[in-house]
């Protein structure tokens, strides 16, 4: 049975808004990089542009001659070299510094921490490997699949370039094209939901990276056409404002008016990355709504057993790998139990936490009530969550339609 | 064999001669030839016809023919259009227009150019262009049998010959030997029988899909010029050499496909088998081209000029239907130009082909016979595509079709000036600036691309150098077009537009229907312009490599007497040096503008190395720049050409914000794939 979900579109919306830091910091970051990569590139022009009345050729209209002379101007020199390269290793460098940025939004939008950009790179750095690892099989998924169909639709248009011609022929080639692409995206969708579910299961105690696999899938299968309508939606809005920023560059401004360009060409990118940040949120709306984190109670009493003294939480913040769990796993030892929103004394009862000036003025609560104050997202209830017999028997029966997918691959 | 040959056999010699040159009516003798009916009575019955109703191909003035017509062809070809073959025989009457007996003869076989071991297929791998003949894709044109009238079978005297490299494999020139020499005056008539096997599209040739492009389909024979055999192998990037004629082309093929060729059609017979036999003549041509699809759609028009009613006639595909007025409307246009600047088109006739989609034939030129290339979207603001198609092709009736150069030996004659033509009609019909692209925030002149061609490889071959003897095909692209057409560009700014425009115009009037050299042509600008002092270009620009570029150094604009301080006079001295950087020399003009409006000029002859010149001045100068014009388009770098003293740097950070934004969003499309 599907659990009801709230609005993907506006519940993404608003946690992508709510943690706005993050989408800042990222597009702090690739205009950064954007403007390093441009400044060899400027310097390399200025010996042919800067005293030369040919660059009016450039400076308004582009008469493309005098550009296609300036190319090979700048190819006989060192020019393509040093650009190229250097905007080479800008980008790979850049591209790492963003998958960290995103890995730690994921875990900001599970988590609910704040968006701060320490606890977006500590939990980028805490979850890299993970998401490597996840990348890397989605990728060899991604290859295979892929390649087929793109090797299918090879064969395909070879056999009908043979009849059709022109019009037809790119009309095919194009939904062909579309349905690889749309493949491509389902893939990326997944992949995006395997990387939720890897901080999700974190909470619940699970760290294997190929035990998100599955219930991500699950997940997309379940509740597809929301899912896919709303990841492309908000994807086609991006793209489509960032084509409308390109618009209005190409028709209202004049030629030489190089800073309002730069300005709508950067509104346009800063809004086709907001969207995929929009398109993070739903995501994490949709795991977190559809399949809310349980602790497992075996797990939970495994480690109560352990000889393990009560960490202070400045200990349990050390390492990011994991916080909300062990966080969670002291507040159940002194009361265990408990649920944290209607046992305000279980707070009361924890080894205050040392001042840490990262965390600022958090107020003291579990990730899990942050968590749920920050985004209501239905599903079970805190009151309901926190029958633990129920849990216990739910995740042990297996066969129950209610268990969400997430609890299945416990031991 | 042609089912003529019994009644021709049957006359006299002389008689035998005459009938093909007598029995101009195209009509009459197709149906006589066709029906196979022809017995001996009906010898006086062609010569009869040949008095009446006939059929002309072209708009001659006085009736006469408009070349001096060495050959005379005709042709009996059936097409498989499912194995992409032809079976046809041939009768070549040769007269032999030399003042020497003639003894061999060589044949071009340019079908065979489209296999692996021949020289064509050789260079093009060389220049890197790996054409893979899969099954059923080789081209080949085999020569089961030829004889001569009065010199019996000459089949075993067949040989293979490559007079250029020696390839033995090469087998796109056969010669033959006659037993005894054909004298001065005398001609002689070969028949021939033949196979083609059409490669898939290749070199503008061959079929794509069910459309068929019979260009260079049947042996044609070499041509006697300036005293030997001019009969070249094919080769990557040469082109084609014939003597003037007439052809009579009878094709025989399914009813459903329409085919378009060189001349005009002059009857059109369904057979019993479901095939048709359309018949085709053509006058005071060297070559004869045709092209066959079941999907084109005709499109009828004309064209008067000052020597009748020319048909247009445009055959083009039912998925390009959208392009057909435009094809005809630039077709018209280029038409005009050419009548207006150079002189009338002669013939009854221009067929346009438009040719099949994702092939190998593009555009190309054939006598009275251009196929074009669109595509179905073809937008209006890009004339560099379809439209420049149509000029520069329409344009080769003139140079090539009539002023029919050596393609092999002197390919800028024909491929150079017509690019050069092109570039001006096209300029005319589309704008000065904007006759390649006219998009919203880009424009590129037709010139403008001629000029960057040349600018790829502007020192590596002479324009003046047969063309199988360029570096690669790249060179001989952007010589052989690119810097022929820039260097009469320049040359035009020289003379001035009127002068090479009316010194073209008398080169095409004198020399049409003939086979002019370089010294020919070069001697007519020389001649029209009154300008004896053009040696020296022609030399550096035509027969040399050495690059044109001329540079401002330096500019310096300082108070006259710097020594006491700034503006201590309120005069300045302002000094540039310009330098010559390449070889080429030519004389260029100077500009220096001040900050009071004003502008200074000075001309170099631009002999020495550097030259400085300087003003002193009330005013301080902004910038210096040769050739302020615009008109030297040889000059290799438009960039050092000018000098200003502030900066502006618009131009490099628009162009930076271009990449910082490409830049952005790769990254983000990166970040979003992983």
């Amino acid at each position: 049975m599907k659990r009801p979900l709230p609005n993907l579109l506006t519940h993404g919306f608003w946690l992508a808004l709510r943690n706005w830091p993050c989408v800042v910091w990222a597009y702090g970051v690739n205009l950064a990089f954007g403007l390093l990569a441009g400044i060899p590139f400027a310097g390399g022009l200025a010996p042919y542009l800067d005293h030369s009345l040919a660059a009016q050729k450039i400076a308004g209209t582009i008469d493309l001659g005098y550009l296609a002379e300036l190319e090979m101007r700048l190819r006989q020199s060192n020019f393509i070299p040093v650009a190229f390269h250097t905007a080479l290793w800008i980008n790979l460098l850049e591209v790492l510094v963003l998958f960290v940025l995103f890995t730690g939004t994921v875990f900001v939008y599970v988590s609910a921490e704040p968006p701060r950009l320490s606890v977006l790179l500590r939990g980028g750095v805490a979850y890299f490997w993970r998401f490597v690892r996840s990348t890397c099989v989605a990728a060899c998924i991604a290859g295979l699949i892929l390649g087929v169909l793109i090797a299918s639709r090879v064969a395909l248009l070879a056999r009908l370039s043979a009849v059709y011609v022109e019009r037809k022929m790119f009309l095919y080639s194009v939904i062909s094209g579309a349905v690889v692409l749309l493949v491509a995206l389902l893939i990326r969708l997944w992949l995006d939901l395997v990387e939720v579910y890897i901080v999700r299961n974190a909470v619940d105690g699970e760290h294997r990276v190929r035990n998100a696999l599955l219930p991500a899938l699950r997940l997309l299968y379940r509740y597809f056409f929301r899912t896919v309508g709303s990841f492309f939606l908000t994807g086609m809005l991006g793209v489509s404002a960032f084509a409308a920023c390109l618009y209005l560059w190409n028709e209202f401004v004049p030629a030489h008016q190089v800073w309002i360009g730069f300005l709508l060409a950067q509104v346009g990118l800063f809004l086709l990355l907001a969207s995929r940040f929009w398109q993070r949120g739903i995501e994490v709306s949709l795991a977190m709504a559809a399949d809310p984190p349980i602790v497992a109670v075996d797990e939970v009493l495994e480690i109560a057993e352990e000889d393990i003294p009560v960490t202070t939480g400045a200990e349990s913040l050390a390492g990011l790998s994991e916080p909300t769990l062990r966080d969670l796993v002291q507040k159940l030892r002194t009361e265990p139990w408990a649920n944290p929103d209607v046992l305000p004394g279980s707070q009361t009862s924890r080894p205050a936490r040392p001042a840490d000036p990262s965390r600022g003025k958090e107020p003291e609560i579990s990730p899990l009530d942050r968590h749920a104050k920050k985004f209501p997202l239905g599903g079970l209830s805190s009151d309901e969550e926190g029958t633990p017999a129920n849990s216990a028997e739910k995740t042990r029966s297996g066969g129950d339609q209610e268990i969400p997918p997430g609890t299945g691959n416990k031991p | 064999m042609p089912r003529l040959l019994p009644l021709m056999l049957s006359l006299s010699p002389s008689a035998i001669v005459s009938i093909p040159r007598l029995c101009s009516s195209a009509r009459a003798l197709g149906l006589l030839w066709r029906a196979g009916q022809a017995t001996a009575f009906a010898a006086p019955l062609l010569l009869a016809l040949s008095a009446w109703g006939q059929v002309s191909a072209v708009n001659s003035p006085d009736g006469k023919p408009l070349s001096d017509r060495v050959v005379a062809y005709w042709i009996d070809a059936t097409l498989n259009t499912a194995a992409k073959t032809l079976d046809a025989t041939e009768i070549l009457e040769y007269r032999n227009d030399s003042d020497q007996p003639l003894s061999t003869f060589p044949f071009h076989l340019y079908f065979n150019a489209f296999r692996p071991q021949s020289t064509f297929s050789g260079e093009s791998h060389r220049d890197g262009t790996n054409i893979l003949y899969a099954n059923g894709e080789q081209g080949a044109m085999d020569v089961s049998s030829i004889s001569a009238e009065g010199y019996g079978d000459l089949t075993q005297s067949m040989k293979f010959t490559a007079p250029d490299d020696g390839n033995r494999e090469d087998h796109t020139v056969m010669e033959i030997t006659l037993p005894k020499p054909l004298a001065p005056g005398d001609a002689v008539r070969f028949h021939l029988a033949f196979h083609d096997k059409f490669p898939l599209s290749v070199a503008r040739n061959g079929y794509k899909r069910d459309f068929i492009m019979g260009g260079q389909w049947f042996p044609k024979i070499g041509i006697w010029w300036h005293g030997a055999w001019n009969c070249h192998q094919y080769h990557a990037d040469t082109e084609f050499f014939s003597d003037f004629g007439t052809y009579n082309v009878n094709l025989t093929l399914p009813q459903r496909y329409t085919v378009g060729a060189s001349g005009i059609q002059t009857d059109e017979r369904s057979n019993a088998d479901g095939t048709k036999t359309l018949s085709f003549r053509g006058e005071d041509i060297h070559d004869f081209a045709w092209a066959a699809s079941p999907h084109f759609q005709v499109a009828d028009d004309s064209f008067e000029n000052s020597l009748g009613t020319v048909r247009l006639h445009a055959l083009v595909l039912a998925s390009h239907a959208a392009q057909t007025q435009r094809y005809l409307s630039t077709l018209k246009q280029s038409m005009q130009k050419f009548d207006e600047w150079y002189g009338p088109y002669p013939y009854k006739q221009m067929t346009l082909i438009d040719p099949e989609p994702d092939s190998e034939i593009g555009g190309m030129e054939y006598p009275t016979l251009i196929t074009g290339g669109t595509d179905w979207w073809s937008p209006s603001w890009l004339p560099f595509g379809q439209d420049a198609t149509v000029a520069h092709e329409y344009g080769h009736q003139y140079w090539y079709g009539m002023v029919a150069t050596n393609e092999f030996v002197e390919p800028w004659l024909d491929e150079g000036i017509n690019s050069y033509s092109e570039s001006k009609v096209m300029a005319s019909l589309f704008g000065v600036n904007t006759s390649a692209l006219n998009a919203r925030t880009l424009y590129a002149s037709d010139a403008e691309t001629e000029r960057i061609s040349y600018l790829h490889r502007p020192d590596e071959d002479p324009i003046a150098r047969p063309a199988w003897q360029f570096a690669g095909s790249s060179s001989y692209g952007c010589i052989v077009y690119g810097k022929t057409s820039t260097a009469l560009t320049t040359l035009e700014a020289v003379l001035g537009e009127g002068t090479l425009r009316q010194a073209l115009r008398v080169y095409f009037t004198r020399y049409r229907f003939k086979h002019p050299t370089a010294t020919d042509f070069l001697h007519t600008v020389e001649e029209v312009s009154g300008r004896n002092d053009l040696e020296p270009y022609f030399a550096q620009a035509i027969y040399g490599t050495e690059m044109l570029d001329y540079s401002v150094d330096s500019l310096t604009s300082v108070p006259s007497e710097w020594w006491k301080g700034k503006d201590a006079n309120g005069q300045y001295h302002t000094s540039v040096l310009v330098r010559r950087k390449g070889g080429f020399v030519l004389p260029v003009k100077l500009e220096v503008g001040f900050d009071d409006g004003s502008k200074e000029q000075a001309t170099w002859d631009g002999k020495d190395r550097w030259m400085r010149f300087s003003w002193d001045k009330a005013s301080r100068a902004v910038y210096a720049q040769v050739d302020p014009d615009g008109i030297v388009s040889l000059d290799a770098n438009s960039f050092n050409n000018s000098y200003t003293l502030q900066p502006n740097r618009t131009a490099r950070l628009k162009l930076t914000n271009y990449w910082v934004l490409a830049q952005q969003l790769l990254a983000q499309w990166l970040s979003f794939l992983v």
